[in-house]
């Protein structure tokens, strides 16, 4: 038994199973390389690396980054555990491959648990939340308590489907993942609101860097005695109100967001640009990080990012006229691991340098 | 008798973290800061409000039709119309401005603007103000420049035209919100 075990290992421990996942990653990141001219970087991520499987309809055709990582890894260590001796000579590679382990773990936690945020301030404002530039869902906001406003969210997926709120069914009947909004020549008495003197246009899907998909959907409120129908879309920044058993709702497609318990406070952006030339050569936005403890100031640069609570603030961009910065902010726990793995993988080459030198002259 | 205790104890906790993990005690709101929303009423408002800034002319003028790019035309007296115009963004810079009225009155193309172009701030705001005369054709344009937006006023007349003709209008207009 132990020794069909062992043997099952070794197998899974081959060298040439190492050999046939780098081919597999090898063609995989050629993939991805080609389907991003027509993608763009982050859906050809979605679909190449962060995933499990690539799918044409619903048959697996390829192995996903997380598969030929996991089998990887599970490579490495099935080669350890068969063939790594308790020896001085060993301990190089040991820590070369500990590092790789580690650098594949670590990608595979950015994947999972690390995300990538925006917060778009403007001169002498403050903002207490990150938004997700290309996710979108529908808030609902009760802002009748003087202390708070309660927030509903809703996926857009959910929606679809229908959803019952407070005695009403709220259901979309059509979605438009991309789309802009126009004046209507004749107002639609069917629709409430905005969708009274706007509607929406259907646009083709963008995959460019410097666009992104703003989506629009109508919506349909269903409750005992009567039916109302709404446009909303992502890009306007209306907050539309309906009412359900005397109580004031708000109602808006906007960009997911995440809540902090700080604020940051933009007191000013500057930009140096290379003499005679438009081009940049420096951002800075002063700021201030404002928490329950206190106040502090801070300069946020291209290369001196902002870490706090566990959320990094990179100088990214900056819009109307230099008068708005907007951050990049990165929220990633295993940070530190593809540093650590670098490490180890340092010191085990020169490790296993010392060792082959000494052999040598020995 | 213990250990079926501790079974259900371990059971109990089994199901509540499974349920935990499944967001079966996840509250469906969130209660945030107050914040500050553009209603649609404070929209709509916004928009009337808009509506409302249009150009105030003097009562004996006579409105004449227009259109895009133009936001106004008057005929001041049986000699003189007063046309203006509202543009955003990039609109060529002076010289070629200069040229292309001179061309309209007939006149020769310039090599530089130097001269031929007063500044001036009317209202608040930095206005050029270019005087043009060919045979019985005169031209005086207020080039006002807010932010990235830019109104032209472009009167036309058979009679001399001075420089401080149309200042007392411009002084008048809420161009702001026009």
């Amino acid at each position: 038994m132990e020794h069909h075990l062992k043997r099952y290992i070794r197998r899974i421990g081959d060298i040439r199973f190492t050999i046939f996942l780098l081919v597999k990653l090898f063609l995989l990141i050629l993939f991805a390389t080609f389907a991003q001219v027509d993608r763009g970087i982050f859906i050809a991520n979605q679909i190449y690396f962060t995933s499990w499987f690539i799918w044409l309809s619903y048959i697996p055709i390829f192995m996903g980054g997380y598969t030929i990582g996991l089998l990887l890894v599970i490579n490495l260590l099935a080669s350890h555990a068969t063939r790594f001796r308790l020896k001085r000579s060993y301990i190089g590679i040991f820590l070369i491959h500990f590092g790789l382990v580690l650098l594949i773990i670590g990608a595979g936690l950015t994947s999972f648990f690390g995300h990538e945020m925006q917060m778009s301030i403007s001169e002498g404002t403050s903002k207490n939340y990150l938004e997700f530039p290309s996710q979108f869902e529908v808030v609902i906001i009760d802002a009748s308590d003087p202390n708070h406003d309660r927030l509903f969210t809703f996926q857009l997926d959910a929606l679809r489907q229908g959803i019952q709120f407070m005695g009403i069914q709220l259901t979309v009947s059509e979605l438009f993942p991309n789309a802009i909004i126009n004046q209507r020549g004749i107002d639609s008495l069917k629709y409430n609101q905005l969708g009274r003197s706007f509607k929406l246009i259907s646009m083709p899907k963008t995959y460019k860097m410097s666009e992104r998909n703003i989506p629009g959907l109508e919506l349909t409120l269903q409750s005992e005695s009567s039916t109302d129908y709404m446009i909303l879309w992502g890009g306007s920044a209306i907050y539309q109100g309906f009412k359900i058993q005397g109580r004031s709702y708000m109602i808006k497609l906007r960009p997911k967001r995440v809540y902090l318990d700080f604020s940051i406070s933009l007191l000013d952006f500057s930009r140096d640009t290379y003499e005679q030339s438009e081009t940049p050569k420096a951002f800075m936005s002063k700021v201030q990080l404002v928490t329950s403890d206190g106040i502090v100031p801070f300069d946020i640069k291209m290369n001196e990012p902002l870490r706090f609570s566990g959320y990094t603030f990179f100088q990214s961009s900056f819009a109307d006229d230099e008068t708005t910065s907007v951050f990049q902010v990165v929220k990633n726990p295993s940070w530190l691991i593809p540093y650590l793995s670098s490490l180890l993988i340092v010191a085990g080459l020169f490790v296993q340098m010392v060792f082959s030198m000494g052999r040598r002259s020995s | 008798m213990v250990a079926p205790l501790l079974w259900g104890d371990f059971l109990l906790v089994l199901i509540s973290i499974l349920l935990i993990s499944f967001d079966v005690f996840a509250h469906d709101y969130q209660d945030i800061p107050k914040e500050e929303y553009l209603t649609f009423q404070a929209f709509l408002d916004t928009q009337e409000l808009k509506k409302k800034s249009t150009i105030i002319a003097n009562s004996n003028w006579i409105r004449l039709t227009y259109s895009s790019p133009l936001i106004g035309k008057y005929q001041i007296d049986d000699y003189t119309i007063l046309s203006v115009s509202k543009f955003s963004g990039s609109i060529g810079d002076q010289l070629s401005n200069l040229n292309r009225w001179r061309s309209q009155l007939g006149l020769s193309a310039l090599e530089s603007s130097n001269g031929h172009i007063m500044s001036r701030i009317l209202n608040g705001i930095s206005t050029r103000i270019i005087q043009l005369n060919h045979n019985s054709q005169h031209m005086l344009i207020y080039w006002l420049t807010i932010d990235d937006q830019h109104f032209f006023l472009k009167v036309m007349s058979n009679q001399f035209l001075d420089h401080e003709f149309l200042v007392p209008f411009i002084e008048l207009q809420s161009w702001n919100t026009i």
